[in-house]
């Protein structure tokens, strides 16, 4: 009890805490004694080889696999976390590329897709959608995130990749997610494109969300990460602050699993200017 | 939330204008076939435009037409019924059995024709988003039930003997306008409503158009495919009335080869089977189309046995337009 309590006055406190996650398929270790955190307006950056625990780490965020070992607080409070639905209501949101967005509606639906807003009509005989206060409150909520969308009452085929990743991401925060995690946000996405994700990255992260990033893309994990955590075979590599990495070290460490000592800023920076 | 704060952000965004003149085109078009082959019928029989023909192909067109808004449905959601024409004779002759057999009044005679449609449409909704069995197969397995259904509750005789009041529905007029077309224009308003200002209508299309967003939004996918289904169904029920109204009796063979006209009059009418898309209003004129045909070709002689063939080969023709255009609009995506 005094324990939550300091923890509620922390206000650096992490939203999302997992602590000795470990997940075994037979007898093979998918994740071991895994220690993982994200802060409130902070991007953590998931990185590793294929296979090397980040699916498996994040699917038990989201409820779709069920740890064998470990502890996962959120805001604090111990949860477990036995269903996406669980996931859900604890505020945790996952980006799924292409799995997020109905093509065939407008961007107002596909933000209230699930959540539809009714009013009453012809004197509360029937309800009907509230097509106009959606429309508000999605242009707002775009807006807010600094997303521009001209027509949200075109079709969502109508966009580009980039736009539409921009329009699934905003619908998580409709939805008043804590912890929004990422999946390869920028992945078959053009320059300009994926420019326009990170740039809503950076929003969501000065309006205090906290973000799980996975991604293959070193320069997008320098760009808009706090904080980079490596896995390998399932097991912790290092969790670090970005400031104490650079790119080439980030790559060394993926492949090789092995931790190698911080970088100070001066150190990084001699080293760059080396190559 | 501070996103649900109102503020000042411009009334409405540019709406494309190009998205709204082809929308208008590809409706129009449907207006526009129709008027070709009425053109066309009269140049090739001359004295085929008269009010009493047109009005007969409106009133053919009825049944045709009402099976087709709920076969819209199901289309839209990226699944198919074939089982409509006999769930068709199922339902009428359930109905008659009510009736005439049992004695009971007209209204619970309509009750138990919607209501045998909509029980049938369950188990075919059931089977195929809880069973996971594929639409296809199971009604196609449907059709050959209901059928055989419909023959053995009637001994395979035709029914005759409704009341006196049971023609009203099929011959009378309200406001000089035919009461099947008047039940049809009520079902094609509440039908629109559904589809555009109701959850079930919504998740049809979203179900259609990206199936697992829809699931992953939290929409109990499941049960609104199930209910598409029992909308079939009880659709099919509805046609029955109008079409033994029409004939003021019940048979249990006349459904058997309206599943194809349905599915045509929904293609034609802008749907696609590969779902996420349709109008009420195209599945209306699909069906003026097919009746139009279908009663051209009575005019000009054609025999029933040519008929099927070319109603067999305008669905087919229409779904590779459907397929087209589908590869069409993949290749603007983007």
């Amino acid at each position: 009890m005094v324990q939550q309590n300091a923890a509620a006055a922390d206000t650096s406190a992490p939203i999302v805490e997992m602590r000795g996650i470990s997940k075994y398929y037979g007898g093979i270790a998918a994740l071991e004694d895994v220690d993982f955190s994200v802060g409130a307006g902070e991007v953590v950056a998931l990185l590793g080889d294929n296979g090397a625990g980040k699916s498996t780490l994040i699917k038990i965020l989201a409820g779709a696999v069920i740890a064998d070992a470990g502890e996962i607080r959120v805001d604090g409070a111990p949860v477990h976390i036995n269903s996406p639905a669980r996931s859900k209501a604890l505020g945790i949101e996952t980006v799924y590329q292409d799995l997020a967005l109905c093509d065939n509606i407008d961007v107002a639906a596909n933000v209230f897709l699930g959540r539809e807003l009714k009013k009453p009509c012809l004197g509360g005989l029937v309800r009907i959608f509230d097509r106009r206060r959606m429309g508000e409150e999605t242009r707002a909520l775009l807006a807010d995130l600094k997303i521009n969308i001209p027509d949200i009452e075109a079709k969502v085929r109508d966009f580009s990749g980039g736009q539409r990743q921009t329009i699934a991401i905003a619908k998580t925060v409709y939805g008043a997610a804590k912890l929004i995690i990422m999946d390869e946000p920028t992945a078959a996405l053009g320059v300009t494109q994926q420019e326009q994700v990170l740039r809503l990255i950076e929003n969501l992260r000065e309006r205090g969300e906290a973000i799980v990033l996975i991604s293959h893309n070193m320069s997008d994990v320098m760009r808009v990460a706090d904080r980079v955590v490596i896995l390998k075979t399932g097991r912790l590599v290092t969790n670090r602050p970005k400031a104490a990495t650079d790119r080439d070290q980030l790559v060394r460490m993926i492949v090789s699993g092995t931790e190698e000592p911080l970088l100070t800023d001066r150190q990084s920076a001699t080293e760059r200017a080396g190559q | 939330m501070s996103v649900l704060t109102k503020k000042a952000y411009g009334a409405r965004g540019p709406v494309s204008l190009k998205a709204r003149l082809s929308k208008l085109m590809e409706q129009g078009s449907t207006v526009l076939v129709f008027l070709g082959i009425i053109l066309l019928m009269e140049v090739l029989t001359s004295g085929f435009i008269s009010l009493d023909n047109l009005s007969l192909i409106v009133l053919q067109a009825a049944t045709r037409a009402i099976l087709a808004i709920g076969m819209m449905m199901v289309i839209i959601s990226g699944g198919i019924d074939i089982s409509v024409g006999t769930v068709m004779s199922l339902c009428m002759v359930v109905m008659g059995i009510a009736v005439i057999d049992g004695g009971l009044p007209l209204y619970l005679g309509f009750v138990a024709a919607i209501g045998a449609g909509v029980l049938v449409g369950s188990v075919n909704g059931f089977l195929i988003s809880y069973a996971r069995l594929p639409p296809f197969i199971v009604t196609l397995g449907m059709l050959g039930i209901a059928q055989g259904l419909a023959l053995t509750i009637s001994n395979g005789r035709s029914l005759y003997g409704f009341p006196e009041t049971f023609e009203f529905f099929g011959g009378g007029t309200v406001l000089s306008i035919p009461v099947p077309v008047l039940i049809l224009m009520g079902f094609a308003l509440i039908m629109t409503f559904v589809f555009y200002q109701t959850r079930l209508g919504r998740y049809a299309f979203t179900i259609g158009g990206n199936e697992e967003a829809t699931r992953r939004a939290g929409v109990n996918v499941r049960a609104y495919k199930l209910a598409f289904y029992a909308v079939v169904g009880g659709t099919a029920g509805l046609g029955s009335i109008v079409l033994a109204a029409r004939i003021n009796s019940a048979h249990p063979g006349i459904g058997f080869g309206y599943e194809l006209d349905a599915i045509a009059a929904v293609v034609i009418g802008g749907g696609s089977l590969m779902g996420g898309r349709g109008t009420v209003f195209g599945a209306v004129m699909g069906a003026l189309i097919m009746s139009a045909i279908r009663f051209g070709l009575n005019v000009m002689g054609m025999s029933p046995f040519i008929q099927q063939i070319v109603v067999g080969v305008i669905l087919i023709a229409a779904v590779y337009l459907d397929t087209l255009r589908a590869a069409r609009l993949r290749h603007t995506t983007r």
